[in-house]
């Protein structure tokens, strides 16, 4: 799963997504045409069927992911930090960062040690207060290199767990964008008459801003979203998840067109591809909610991969559910805009 | 060398991965190589003089845990040794001997409470998932016993700091290395790298009763819990502050000669050092102490952040510190007029 890998590797935190918009750019060039960086920071590409007048599809997958930022200098090398888009405190202590100053500068989320801890202390989950980074630098040096508001990358290392399951930070929602790239790729040879526009949208985790900007500009007569959502874990609600490798999830309520997702339910179960239901009574806490009343109103449908430890830098997904969520969204797609043979 | 040792798995009782490295190592620089039933590894330097044997030690095990159970859902239960359960949400481990990764799962801060999110996640509710989707495939990959380390990468960083897993005692066993490389003995010396100490001290107890020393220094990993503003003297020591040296700890007191003459001779020799703040922690020295005849003992030790965590960081100068003052030690002992 190297476009995966390629994918999870950009640097693109939520509100800073500059730093990986032309890394990405790149990659959708080998993918789509027309390819840019627009004014707010959305990445777009476009694959077009040639015919005038043609309908246009959004394929909606945000582009940033969860950080840290520097919220002041603490002394003796150590800086206080608040986050960008939504951690557990609990899984901080311990992790690597890099503060993106002038130049990148390592380093780790302390944690008091066990010996000078009270029973209580040891009792409580961590508070983001309590924690700090230390960079091992003088404070002069510190000063010197880093700002207050520098953006924090929490490191992350990608491997396999196991056959099928992919690990890593930033899955959330680089797996979204690999999956629209994977359903390009089935629809290059299509005949189709609608044209695409993929978009990889900023600041989904900080209040979906980017998502918005595109739908307007874009006005689309359909928007596909592709979002993650929570895969199965021993100490998860098994009502509130979804099981990874079972397939997608494909969302169900208010939010979502009808029509259009009992057409994609319809095709999935014609192309015996495994899928899952989850129901959102209101917002589905993705981009689909804004895009839906955007412009003049879009339909939207919304495609989600199960992934187990959302918001982690421990985020595993299965490669099985990209692929099938892949070939579900070019089929639906083919289904609906699919030109006839002579056309 | 640090770097290897502290990509190396070894905790209490599966240390053979880094004995064998240390053996490879030393071999050809002993007078003799012997084992015993803990896999103890006893190295042998001939002094300058004899009448008097010395004894150092560094221990080769570390922290981390063991795989208690695998659910039927594949996922691993665990029980770990020395490490606060708290810092353990959300990382990557190794497990066993074919390193097969694993994270240490926690549902999403999405479907947490936030009562749930006030309180620490107990270890036995914890589990490591390997990618397995059932007991039988997890089966393929452990077992019941099997051991479990932290993925954590040897770097260097800030303004010569080191981060690495298992500092405590690698750096230990590296000034160890060094030492039968490098220094002119002056007595009969055993340099010991001993088994099971993050267990009590285990490899150590019957390492002092088969050696008998004159004297012994534990060369070892301190703690140093420095965060802003703290009370003073709770940081038990300052990185970057050299070598450190205590009267007392938890678990021992310092022959109280020696130590005040090895800081006389730091002194002297321009070797930074220092004493530690707070009596805290504990290493083989109480071992050391508490079996034979009774032996003057003491313990060199550079300090580290976050110790026992995946994470330990040190300054590389405290490193360079307690090598000196350990070569001084072995060099020069009968000037130090404590035997």
């Amino acid at each position: 799963m190297e476009l995966l890998k390629e994918l999870c590797s950009i640097t693109a935190l939520s509100g800073f997504e500059h730093t990986g918009s032309e890394s990405l750019k790149d990659i959708f060039a080998r993918y789509l045409t027309d390819c840019s960086v627009d004014p707010s920071g959305n990445v777009m590409g476009y694959l077009r069927c040639g015919k005038k007048d043609a309908p246009l599809i959004m394929l909606d997958a945000h582009l940033d992911t969860i950080g840290l930022i520097v919220r002041d200098f603490a002394g003796g090398g150590f800086v206080s930090f608040a986050t960008l888009g939504g951690f557990d405190p609990r899984v901080l202590p311990c992790q690597e960062v890099i503060i993106h100053g002038k130049e990148d500068v390592f380093g780790v989320i302390g944690a008091k040690p066990p010996h000078i801890l009270s029973k209580e202390e040891l009792k409580e989950g961590v508070k983001l207060d309590d924690l700090l980074i230390d960079t091992g630098l003088s404070d002069d040096r510190m000063r010197e290199l880093i700002k207050i508001g520098s953006p924090i990358s929490v490191k992350t290392k990608h491997s396999m767990l196991g056959e099928d399951k992919f690990c890593g930070g930033g899955l959330d929602n680089r797996a979204g964008i690999c999956t629209h790239l994977l359903a390009i790729e089935q629809l290059k040879s299509a005949n189709l008459n609608a044209d695409i526009c993929v978009v990889a949208s900023h600041s989904e985790e900080i209040g979906r801003f980017g998502a918005k900007i595109a739908a307007e500009r874009l006005s689309p007569d359909l928007a596909i979203i592709v979002d993650v959502t929570h895969g199965d874990t021993p100490d998860g609600d098994k009502s509130k998840t979804c099981v990874l490798g079972k397939g997608p999830a494909v969302c169900l309520g208010p939010n979502l067109n009808r029509k259009y997702t009992s057409v994609l339910r319809k095709t999935l179960e014609e192309n015996n591809i495994e899928y899952q239901t989850e129901l959102e009574t209101g917002d589905t806490g993705t981009n689909a909610w804004d895009i839906q009343v955007s412009s003049c109103g879009i339909p939207c449908v919304l495609i989600s991969v199960p992934l187990r430890y959302m918001h982690t830098t421990i985020e595993t997904v299965s490669l099985a559910d990209i692929k099938s969520s892949a070939k579900g969204i070019a089929e639906f797609i083919k289904n609906v805009f699919g030109g006839s043979a002579d056309a | 060398m640090l770097k290897e040792l502290t990509s190396l798995s070894g905790i209490s009782s599966y240390e053979n991965d880094v004995l064998d490295y240390i053996y490879s190592t030393v071999k050809d620089h002993c007078d003799r190589i012997e084992h015993d039933s803990t896999d103890n590894l006893y190295c042998f330097k001939k002094g300058r003089k004899t009448g008097k044997t010395v004894m150092f030690t560094a221990h080769t095990d570390e922290v981390g845990f063991l795989v208690s159970g695998i659910t039927d859902e594949g996922y691993l239960k665990f029980s770990s040794i020395g490490i606060d359960s708290r810092i353990l949400l959300g990382l990557r481990v190794f497990v066993g001997k074919n390193r097969t990764p694993g994270v240490i799962g926690i549902k999403a801060v999405h479907l947490t409470t936030a009562d749930e999110r006030k309180k620490a996640v107990e270890e036995k509710n914890m589990y490591i998932d390997i990618g397995a989707s059932s007991k039988e495939e997890a089966e393929k990959l452990t077992e019941k016993g099997d051991f479990i380390v932290f993925d954590s990468d040897y770097t260097e960083f800030g303004d010569g700091k080191v981060k690495a897993k298992a500092l405590d005692d690698r750096v230990g066993c590296a000034t160890l290395i060094k030492l039968i490389k490098e220094a002119n003995f002056e007595y009969d010396t055993w340099c010991v790298f001993t088994v099971q100490e993050e267990v009590g001290l285990r490899g150590g107890r019957i390492a002092a009763k088969r050696i008998l020393p004159d004297l012994f220094i534990a060369l070892e990993a301190t703690t140093c819990s420095y965060i802003p503003d703290m009370e003073k003297g709770k940081n038990v020591t300052n990185l970057g502050g050299g070598v450190a040296l205590s009267y007392m700890d938890g678990g021992f007191m310092a022959d109280r000669k020696l130590v005040g003459a090895l800081i006389e001779r730091a002194k002297e020799r321009n070797i930074l050092c220092q004493l530690k703040s707070y009596a805290s922690g504990g290493n083989e020295v109480r071992a050391a102490q508490t079996v034979g005849r009774g032996v003057i003992a003491a313990a060199l030790s550079v300090p580290c952040r976050y110790l026992h965590s995946p994470l330990t960081v040190m300054d590389k100068k405290d490193y360079e510190a307690m090598y000196l003052l350990a070569k001084e030690v072995a060099e020069n002992l009968s000037a130090l007029e404590v035997l």
